[in-house]
């Protein structure tokens, strides 16, 4: 132990010693880690704003189209199909474990007329579920009840960018609820105004909406049976896949899909598309810790660089230590305890400036950082790992240095 | 336990033990295909007390013998005794701590640390000595730095003393781990003559104490310090005599013309004084 304590002594004197070229040789490991802080910072921050962004469309998302059709050869695209009904939606939460939410889906491109204006616009027709699903909230009113939807009651909530354009920018929100709207003609009470969503990763705005009670939407502004989708939440994002396999069973049965046939509807899930995302920003992240170790690398190789020049010109005093009594391994000791310092106080250093810089970048570009323990921790241990591989090899050579030509070294 | 040589019986209580004892020592360096012979055969006894001058010229193959009996290198044949331990037989790491614990080495070019104080100087043997705690360190290095006169710079730095503090420095460094035999290697090469009296004065009175010293030298002037002289000749030693008319360093400097005595050398001289009454 006492002998420990004497090393960290010895080689804090000689770092000391040489306070400049210490400082010069821990700033090369203190640009390493501070990058990699930052990078992994701003790897993560947007990973995860990518990943909040992804389940912003939806928690844990399933659409179900129909399929194409196809008449006399000629295939019509997807969605076209008039075979999805409100009892398939009804069917996907009683008999899929992984599944407990399912809404049905009808869609109009309506002209609708409020305060003197007139602005065309999306309604969609749905049940309660649809709120939890899409992960729609309210500003001000609040969304239809189950009774409302039942009876088609002719209630709506409308989105702000329909507010926009009705009613102007600046209109006070509470006060639209109990406003009547005309859509086709038809005249509806505002319940409820949805919180901005803005545009979603394709442009789409999605705050150009209205959303209504489904059988109003169905019966009297479309008239028609069938619905256009089916939207379905799984209960987590791990069950997700578990749960389109389990729809896909339930609604091949209920439309006695035949095995071997393609079924008559289409399922996709939120996952592609967050799959996709992560996937490029994972390699963004990868991209930036290559280039972040890259320079921890070199803040390594210049430890190793003044470290031989050190044990150069220090020969003598190598020398002197082994006359003196120094083992050899207590010399490796010695300098590779001062690699070590060297590397242990740049990576402090180091981490304190990569959280500076991502804290300027955040502030200064709106980036999303996010400084992770296991960041900090990651690039603190390949600093010190650094240290010690670079500088061994010259702790070695020290090491193994001859006391008497070392004493004659000129 | 830290017994210190200073006080112990000097010379001449009739059993004085033998600190070095070499047999038939043979040092071949191969060079290629070529073989150096650059000791060929010495057999040397240095008794507790002795103060030794090697003398010979360079190739004579005295440095070669001061690395062997220093711990610093290995003889191809031969035995090699130092305080009764068998060197020839030891490893690199029982080397380095025979050195660390038995031996002081002083240098031609004192090879202190730069930029270190006096103090952590002295002290650079015991911390490579485990069993010695800090505090004790300390005790030692400050009397042994006292006793080479140097109390009042142990803060200093090698580049703020003059090359004799230095070679005294250098000294209170060798002496630190009470070893039981000093080798100093032309300790006065480096030095102007009040410098080397100064250093032989110093090595003379810590003889007196019954510190065994062998010192290295091609000046006969320092060599007749010493009570006795060896001289080496292409790997041999021709000559092992008693030294006549020895030499006083004290009185030498004495004899010197008078100069303009600076504080440090008046502390030194006190501490002589107190030292031949201790």
């Amino acid at each position: 132990m006492g002998i420990i304590i004497n090393i960290l002594r010895i080689s804090l004197l000689a770092l000391r010693k040489n306070l400049l070229r210490t400082l010069l040789t821990m700033l090369g490991i203190i640009i390493g880690v501070a990058s990699v802080v930052a990078m992994m910072g701003i790897g993560t921050g947007s990973k995860q704003s990518i990943e909040s962004q992804v389940n912003n469309l939806g928690t844990n998302m399933i659409i179900i189209f129909p399929a194409s059709t196809s008449y006399g050869g000629v295939a019509s695209g997807a969605g076209t199909n008039q075979n999805l009904t409100v009892e398939d939606a009804a069917a996907i939460p009683l008999y899929c474990p992984s599944v407990p939410l399912s809404a049905p889906i009808v869609r109009s491109t309506s002209q609708v007329l409020a305060n003197g204006q007139n602005w065309r616009t999306t309604v969609y027709g749905s049940t309660t579920d649809y709120f939890p699903i899409k992960n729609l909230h309210t500003v001000a009113g609040d969304i239809f009840t189950p009774q409302e939807n039942k009876s088609a009651a002719k209630v709506c909530l409308i989105g702000q960018t329909v507010v926009k354009n009705l009613w102007g920018a600046n209109y006070d929100l509470n006060s639209i609820i109990g406003q009547s709207i005309r859509i086709t003609n038809i005249p509806f009470v505002i319940v409820g105004v949805l919180e901005i969503k803005g545009q979603n990763s394709f442009g789409q705005d999605q705050d150009d909406v209205i959303v209504a009670p489904f059988y109003t939407v169905q019966r009297r502004i479309l008239s028609i049976t069938w619905v256009n989708q089916i939207l379905a939440s799984a209960a987590s994002a791990t069950l997700v896949t578990a749960g389109s396999d389990e729809i896909t069973d339930i609604l091949s049965q209920r439309h006695k899909v035949l095995p071997g046939v393609a079924p008559d509807f289409t399922i996709r899930t939120q996952a592609d598309l967050s799959n996709a995302f992560s996937s490029i920003s994972n390699v963004m992240s990868v991209l930036l810790l290559i280039i972040a170790s890259i320079s921890l690398l070199v803040g390594g190789i210049g430890i190793m660089n003044i470290m031989l020049v050190s044990i150069t010109e220090r020969t003598r005093e190598i020398g002197l230590r082994m006359a003196v009594g120094a083992k050899g391994n207590i010399i490796l000791l010695q300098f590779l305890t001062e690699a070590v310092v060297i590397s242990f106080f740049g990576g402090i250093i180091g981490v304190g400036l990569g959280i500076g810089v991502a804290m300027i970048v955040k502030n200064a570009m709106h980036w999303p950082i996010v400084i992770s323990v296991e960041s900090i921790l990651i690039a603190f241990l390949s600093a010190a790992g650094v240290g010690i591989f670079f500088g061994f090899y010259p702790a070695r050579k020290a090491s193994m240095l001859n006391p008497i030509d070392a004493l004659r070294f000129e | 336990m830290h017994t210190n040589k200073l006080g112990a019986s000097p010379l001449g209580s009739g059993q004085a033990k033998t600190v070095i004892s070499v047999k038939g020592i043979e040092k071949i360096y191969s060079m290629g295909d070529v073989k150096v012979y650059a000791l060929r055969g010495i057999d040397m006894d240095v008794t507790e007390g002795e103060f030794v001058a090697v003398m010979g010229t360079s190739g004579s193959g005295k440095s070669t013998l001061m690395n062997i009996l220093g711990c610093l290198d290995q003889p191809t044949k031969g035995t090699y005794t130092l305080d009764g331990l068998n060197i020839s037989a030891a490893s690199r790491n029982e080397l380095a701590e025979i050195r660390n614990k038995k031996i002081g080495f002083v240098f031609q070019s004192f090879n202190l640390l730069s930029r270190t104080s006096a103090l952590e100087n002295v002290e650079l043997p015991l911390l490579y000595n485990r069993k010695i705690e800090s505090t004790e360190r300390r005790e030692r290095a400050v009397k042994a730095l006292t006793s080479v006169g140097l109390a009042s710079r142990m803060k200093n730095m090698p580049n703020q003393l003059s090359g004799g503090q230095q070679q005294r420095v250098a000294i209170a460094r060798a002496l630190v781990n009470d070893p039981v035999i000093i080798f100093a290697d032309e300790p006065t090469g480096n030095l102007d003559s009040r410098t080397s009296f100064e250093v032989m004065d110093i090595f003379q009175k810590l003889n007196e104490k019954g510190i065994t010293i062998v010192l290295v030298t091609h000046e006969p002037d320092i060599a007749q310090f010493a009570t006795r002289k060896v001289v080496f000749k292409d790997g041999r030693m021709i000559d092992d005599v008693q030294v006549k008319d020895r030499k006083n360093a004290a009185k030498e400097l004495a004899a010197l013309p008078p100069i303009d005595q600076t504080e440090d050398e008046k502390a030194m001289t006190e501490a002589n004084k107190t030292n031949v009454e201790a």
